[in-house]
């Protein structure tokens, strides 16, 4: 059973359509990544899998059925623009959007502060959330998302604000919920991030999905049938070569249809004038694929 | 579903009645009442001629007895009164007329020759009390006529000093107690009271209305707005529907509002030490369980669609200055009964009474009133009570849908096109 599966929906604004006949499904155990540009319609989908807006057309199942009123308390949610009480205690507010979500108070307490002490919060419990910082208030607002262990994970710009280290700490409790068979659907533009830990992804365009399947897949579909290399020597004139492209110190070897990496590694290794430091398939970056998608291009 | 509105009403409760600001204005607004009422009576006691309680203003009352509208109807079956005092001067001997027994008096009051007719039982020495008739409606009471009772019973009881303000200063009332008849006698029964209680009790329950609805009103929109600007709403919303969420904060702000009226009233009797006065004034008047269950009823309505409506508010305004004069327009039909309270006290089944007791947002005062004046029809009843609800339950409706549509827009105006397109939307 799909954890979520999104089904042709579309959604209009005063005659805009924002979401245009968008599916794609989100499993058990994964690690599901949205992209797209600013616009694209991304937040909306989002909104309306959380029944916050309701889709002009189309289906939504959640956990395998409509969403209602006792399936939000599977979800949680870290929206894009954080949403925390400012002037309330950070362990007061943990609690009461916890208590939200069907936990009872005394059990919401006792979550909210072993979840505090995981990300070194616990001295700050008492503070008003005014009071720490932004990096400290994603923490407390990741916090609040999953402290009732929902099912489905809904987060937005999960990294926003966070150093290295606290990226690092709120990966692991991702990934935690990965390995727990719970899934995870995650939109951001940082696409190093998607790279590393989604499974599969869609990237949204005009309101429309341009792009969906694994990482692997997508990449495939945008590879430039060329091979990186970096050494000394020469790099011309090798059999089955279109052209030759030079940039920072890398070759790029544009292949003729039907050449394999592997001949031109060959003809190269036999070469006695040529050292090679690095020899790699091309496969384009999702930062690439991203930005020609946005500029048109729907990849092989 | 029942819980999380409830963690909202609590957290709305909890997270308000901390706040400084909270408490500021509630012992802030008595204690302005208390010194401007402080100054205000300095004032006054600076005024010579003015100083003794029951009888008033002595220039008015000479305004009144130049004008000839001072006439004092009584009946003594007690004998106490031996004629009328030789040491009052023969204009305020000339303001008494005495009938030899009710029926004659309550005739003249009929015919208007008397504003109010006072009885004087036979009993009255071992009671003290007096009873009074009228079909005059004069809410802030009758207290110049009754002191010239008081001032011809105690001039007979004590004709040595019982005319001198020192007397009266230390016996002031205690000797006249006025009350209604304990039985029908006629259509003049006790009508002047039931109809300054059920204006007290109408002005009342205005007052609590506007004031639980104005301090919760402006604390609801507050806190709808600063969840709206600080993005608190998305995640409200999606852990609980619109509906409860609103129910939630009217719950929570107006359990708040309540507390907060509760302690305005218990400051204000303990200050002015008029509690326990009220208390036996609404005590002469029997007011049935019923209409006081109305009253509580039409009272719980009525704030709690002035609350929705006030949420309505918070969800298409971005900013306090936005809310403010919608809020001041939404306000107003609590006060067209204050406007009509003369005709809605004299004709409280009228036509017109009728329609603002059957319109769902002036029926909360015009409903207690009638129901405390007059014995209204069961269906009349029925009708209000039952517009009113269906008038919350559309509001509650209504003002989700526009707070579903309106919470997603920050800084900018929800429009019309985008509200029509939420109401038509499933919840």
């Amino acid at each position: 059973m799909a954890m979520l599966n999104v089904v042709d929906v579309k959604k209009s604004f005063a005659g805009t359509q924002a979401v245009r006949g968008v599916s794609f499904n989100v499993e058990p155990g994964e690690l599901f990544g949205v992209l797209g540009p600013n616009g694209a319609g991304k937040t909306t989908t989002i909104r309306m899998i959380l029944d916050i807006l309701r889709p002009d057309s189309g289906s939504i199942e959640v956990l395998g059925g409509p969403m209602d009123e006792s399936k939000k308390n599977r979800i949680g949610y870290l929206p894009e623009e954080r949403g925390l009480y400012r002037n309330l205690k950070v362990i007061d507010c943990m609690v009461y959007l916890a208590t939200l979500k069907g936990i009872e108070r005394n059990e919401a307490r006792k979550r909210a502060s072993a979840y505090l002490e995981r990300v070194e919060l616990g001295h700050v419990a008492q503070k008003k959330v005014s009071e720490l910082s932004k990096g400290m208030q994603q923490k407390v607002q990741f916090g609040t998302t999953i402290l009732h262990e929902p099912d489905i994970v809904i987060i937005d710009e999960p990294f926003e604000a966070l150093d290295p280290v606290n990226t690092r700490m709120v990966k692991d409790l991702l990934f935690d919920i990965r390995r727990e068979g719970r899934a995870v659907l995650m939109c951001t533009h940082q696409m190093h991030l998607i790279e590393e830990m989604c499974d599969r992804i869609v990237m949204f365009n005009r309101g429309e999905i341009v792009l969906n399947g694994t990482l692997r897949d997508v990449r495939r579909r945008f590879a430039p049938n060329a091979v990186w290399v970096e050494g000394n020597g020469s790099f011309d004139n090798l059999p089955g070569i279109e052209s030759v492209q030079t940039e920072n110190g890398q070759v790029q070897l544009n292949l003729q249809a039907g050449t394999s990496p592997q001949s031109v590694f060959q003809a190269l290794a036999s070469r006695g004038d040529t050292s090679i430091d690095r020899f790699e398939v091309a496969i384009p970056s999702l930062d690439d694929i991203f930005v020609r998608v946005v500029n048109g291009e729907r990849g092989q | 579903m029942a819980n999380k509105m409830l963690s909202v009403a609590q957290n709305e409760f909890i997270k308000h009645i901390r706040k400084p600001t909270f408490w500021l204005a509630v012992f802030g607004m008595p204690l302005l009442i208390a010194v401007v009422g402080f100054f205000s009576q300095s004032n006054n006691n600076n005024r010579s001629g003015f100083a003794v309680p029951g009888l008033g203003d002595p220039a008015k009352i000479n305004e009144d007895i130049l004008s000839g509208e001072l006439k004092i109807g009584f009946v003594d079956e007690s004998g106490v009164i031996k004629g009328i005092p030789s040491s009052f001067d023969p204009q305020t001997a000339s303001l008494y007329v005495q009938y030899p027994d009710v029926a004659q008096g309550l005739a003249a009051m009929e015919k208007t020759d008397i504003p109010a007719l006072y009885v004087i039982p036979s009993d009255y020495l071992a009671t003290g009390k007096v009873q009074r008739y009228s079909n005059q409606v004069n809410p802030f009471g009758d207290s110049l006529q009754s002191s010239l009772v008081e001032l011809l019973l105690s001039t007979s009881l004590y004709p040595d000093n019982g005319s001198s303000y020192a007397f009266l200063l230390q016996q002031p009332t205690t000797q006249l107690k006025v009350e209604g008849p304990d039985g029908p006698i006629n259509k003049a029964t006790n009508e002047g009271e039931r109809m300054q209680s059920a204006f007290i009790l109408g002005m009342g329950l205005a007052l609590l209305l506007y004031i639980s609805i104005f301090s919760s009103a402006n604390l609801l929109l507050q806190s709808l707005i600063e969840e709206k600007e600080n993005r608190v709403i998305e995640v409200m919303l999606s852990s609980l529907s619109p509906r409860s969420l609103l129910q939630g904060k009217i719950l929570g702000l107006g359990l708040l509002g309540l507390v907060q009226v509760a302690i305005w009233i218990a400051m204000g009797a303990l200050i002015t030490g008029q509690g326990a006065a009220l208390g036996s004034m609404m005590a002469n008047v029997e007011i049935s369980l019923g209409a006081w269950l109305l009253a509580l009823m039409s009272f719980v309505l009525g704030y709690a669609m002035y609350a929705s409506l006030m949420a309505g508010i918070g969800a298409v305004a971005n900013t306090m200055r936005e809310s403010s004069q919608l809020t001041v327009i939404v306000g107003l039909p609590i006060i067209i009964p204050l406007m009509f309270i003369s005709v809605i006290i004299e004709q409280p089944n009228g036509g017109l009474t009728t329609g603002l007791s059957l319109f769902p947002l002036t029926a909360p005062v015009v409903l207690t009133i009638r129901s405390v004046l007059t014995s209204v029809p069961l269906w009349q009843v029925g009708l209000s009570v039952g517009l009113m609800i269906l008038t919350v339950i559309g509001l509650q409706f209504v003002t989700a849908r526009m707070f579903r549509a309106s919470t997603l827009l920050r800084g900018s105006k929800a429009s019309f096109g985008a509200m029509w397109q939420a109401l038509r939307q499933p919840e």
